[in-house]
């Protein structure tokens, strides 16, 4: 109280602060609330950024092959053609092409690759050339055993081919005639990455005997802004011998699943909300009876109406305001937490204001509906009926 | 500084003054007493009584055909039947009668508190509760000061704040003084930080008195304001009653207390919801 200028607001304040216990619940209360959305909305948001983020850093989600149809060979899913063939083959150079369209900042991985039959220990064998370093960014769910290949005299082989072969992460391998180390030996995958030697893309091209050239091409793109299609239109028109192709499914899916489970997390934070709601709402009922006793003495005393409501309002107000900032800076900070923990990673969590309106306006929401209706009826009341309350 | 510096000797009884005139006011007018409500409308009826040139001569407080009915089982409690009484302007008034006779009632029926259920009241020429209920609060505000026989402070509030009370909508800049003034009369200056709760009970008694007397008001209604205090902090409450009517307020005790009704100037004695003389 401020001297000499006692006022209506004191009289909210002073009751906020000397009933201490009935203000922690009632703080309580919006608190579940608040914090609950607010974690739950951070949370679901920072998961998607994330997701989005990795999908279009890692994995490529667009394959460039060459524009024919003859001697198919399947390889994860893509049909390669002309393995053999000589007509319309995809070279070195188309993958440096990539990188001049017009939306070249949103190329993010290139990965050109060379597929073909080769002598390997003696045996006919399906070998991959690559550029080591692009490859393993853009097969980024890979684990292996040993450490990635590092020169051109290392390759790396799949799982079925170490066991076939007899050989570990050390030994010598014999393709194509040259003598390579065994760097690393991947984890099985389960698809045909298994069953391939991975070597240097330029040793690939002289050991097939197709120097330049290169079976078909991964691109990595980003694509948060801007459809994947306006990409693969660009390349298409820079490699018109070319097939481009947009993989969607997986994008898709991905994203199907995160929809399933934001949508139960708020259902989730939804129930909370009641929980908190009913807790407001029974702190002010359990108040009712004191509470109405109170107005019939402002009321006697010869406060108006408009003055009593004041009164509520400025101590329902101060009280959710509070309750609402506070509720929101806990949640986002516990939205930090905890979509780490999920993403196993740390997901970068947003203070969003928009969210932030949206919290505090719940709160202020929460509390006004649960101070006012028992304010309204006593303050109708006659101020002899209102102190007789109970 | 005197709690009593604003208040000036006036005649016990006075005529109220012509229709359209404000009536004469025996202390401070509204705006010196920092009020920031609109003044109350008068409603002065031509009236019966009018004398030769426009003066009218009415009591100040009149009370006509008052019953009150609390609703309830079997026809509910007949607290007041048919009572009318006049009161004069600057009366001290006590009022006894056995419990449950409706003393309390009368009081909040004067009190601009609690409607009659039939029968009109009349203060100053108002007919009370032909008010609207906002005008009838800011009539309480402006007008009345009443210590309730339960006291009632607000028990978060300390004495000091409890006593602020009745100035909270002013915005005068000596609400603490004028508060602190209230409490030095009752004699408990030195506990105005403390809550009801730290408060002994006649101690309490005295901060709801000097919660009715700090808005300097017209009409004092004080119900059994002595029942928990000692001989000498009574006999200072009579005293402090009776300069105050003195100074021309209109005080109505409740009180069980003989020595008190000798100190007023009129007795009203109540029986079962009637005057008994
Ligand atoms: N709110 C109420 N509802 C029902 N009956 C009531 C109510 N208030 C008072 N009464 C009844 O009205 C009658 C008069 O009550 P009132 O409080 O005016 O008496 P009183 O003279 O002040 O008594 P006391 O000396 O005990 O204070 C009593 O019979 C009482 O029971
Ligand atoms: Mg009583």
């Amino acid at each position: 109280m401020s001297k000499g200028s006692f006022g209506l607001r004191d009289i909210a304040l002073s009751h906020l602060r000397r009933r201490k216990t009935r203000t922690l619940i009632l703080a309580m209360g919006l608190l579940v609330g608040t914090v609950t959305v607010t974690a739950v909305s951070a949370t679901t948001q920072g998961l998607k950024t994330d997701i989005n983020r990795k999908m279009d850093e890692f994995g490529a989600n667009i394959v460039i092959t060459p524009d024919s149809a003859d001697l198919l060979l399947s390889y994860g899913g893509v049909v390669v053609s002309g393995v053999s063939s000589q007509v319309e083959e995809l070279k070195e150079g188309d993958a440096a092409a990539i990188r001049t369209i017009r939306r070249k900042e949103n190329i993010n991985l290139i990965a050109p690759k060379l597929l073909g039959l080769a002598d390997i220990e003696g045996r006919k064998g399906t070998i991959m050339g690559v550029r080591f370093p692009d490859e393993l960014d853009i097969r980024r769910w890979w684990d292996w055993r040993g450490q990635p290949p590092g020169s051109p005299e290392e390759a790396l082989l799949g799982s079925q081919v170490a066991r076939a072969l007899g050989k570990d992460v050390g030994d010598s391998v014999q393709v194509g005639g040259f003598p390579l180390r065994v760097a690393a030996v991947l984890e099985p995958t389960g698809t045909t990455d298994d069953s391939l030697v991975y070597i240097d893309l330029a040793l690939a091209q002289t050991v097939l005997e197709r120097p330049g050239k290169v079976s078909l091409i991964e691109v990595s793109a980003w694509c948060s802004d801007c459809p994947v299609e306006t990409i693969v239109l660009e390349i298409q028109e820079k490699l018109p011998h070319a097939r481009v192709n947009a993989i969607k499914q997986a994008v898709a899916s991905k994203l199907s699943t995160l929809e399933v489970v934001s949508r139960f997390a708020l259902g989730l934070s939804l129930v909370v909300l009641l929980v908190g709601g009913l807790m407001v709402m029974i702190t002010m009922l359990s108040s009712i009876a004191e509470r109405t006793r109170e107005i019939g003495v402002f009321r006697a005393i010869g406060f108006r109406r408009e003055h009593i409501m004041q009164i509520i309002l400025t101590e329902a107000f101060t009280i959710s305001l509070a309750s609402g900032v506070i509720g929101f800076a806990a949640g986002t900070l516990l939205a930090t937490l905890v979509a780490g923990r999920i993403a196993e990673s740390p997901v970068p969590i947003a203070w969003d204001p928009v969210l932030a309106l949206q919290v505090i306006g719940l709160a202020l929401a929460m509390g006004l509906v649960g101070g006012l209706y028992p304010a309204w009826r006593a303050a109708r009341l006659d101020p002899v009926t209102a102190l007789r309350a109970l | 500084m005197s709690f009593f510096r604003s208040y000036h000797k006036g005649p016990v009884r006075e005529n109220v003054g012509e229709a359209q005139e404000p009536p004469p006011h025996p202390v401070l007018p509204p705006t010196q007493r920092g009020q920031s409500s609109t003044p109350l409308p008068y409603s002065p009826s031509p009236s019966p009584e009018s004398g030769p040139g426009g003066e009218v001569t009415r009591p100040y407080i009149s009370l006509q055909q008052v019953t009150k009915v609390y609703p309830g089982p079997d026809g509910g409690v007949l607290a007041l039947n048919n009572v009318s009484l006049d009161i004069e302007r600057g009366e001290f008034v006590a009022i006894v009668g056995p419990s449950g006779s409706g003393k309390s009632t009368l009081l909040t029926v004067l009190g601009a508190m609690s409607p009659p259920s039939s029968g009109r009241v009349i203060i100053d020429g108002l007919d009370l509760y032909h008010l609207p209920p906002e005008q009838l609060a800011d009539f309480r505000r402006q007008r009345m000061g009443f210590v309730f026989q339960q006291q009632h402070l607000i028990p978060y509030l300390t004495a000091l704040e409890n006593v602020l009370l009745p100035l909270a909508l002013s915005r005068s800049d000596q609400k603490t003084a004028r508060a602190i003034d209230a409490l030095g009369v009752v004699g408990l200056e030195h506990r105005a930080g403390h809550l009801p709760g730290q408060l002994s009970g006649g101690e309490q008694g005295r901060v709801a008195i000097a919660r009715a007397i700090v808005n300097e008001p017209l009409i004092i209604l004080a119900d059994e304001p002595t029942g928990n205090l000692d001989a000498a902090a009574r006999e200072s409450i009579f005293q402090l009653l009776c300069s105050l009517s003195e100074k021309g307020r209109t005080i109505l005790l409740v009180t069980h207390s003989a020595e008190a009704a000798s100190a007023a100037n009129r007795r009203i004695s109540l029986q079962d919801g009637r005057v008994a003389g």
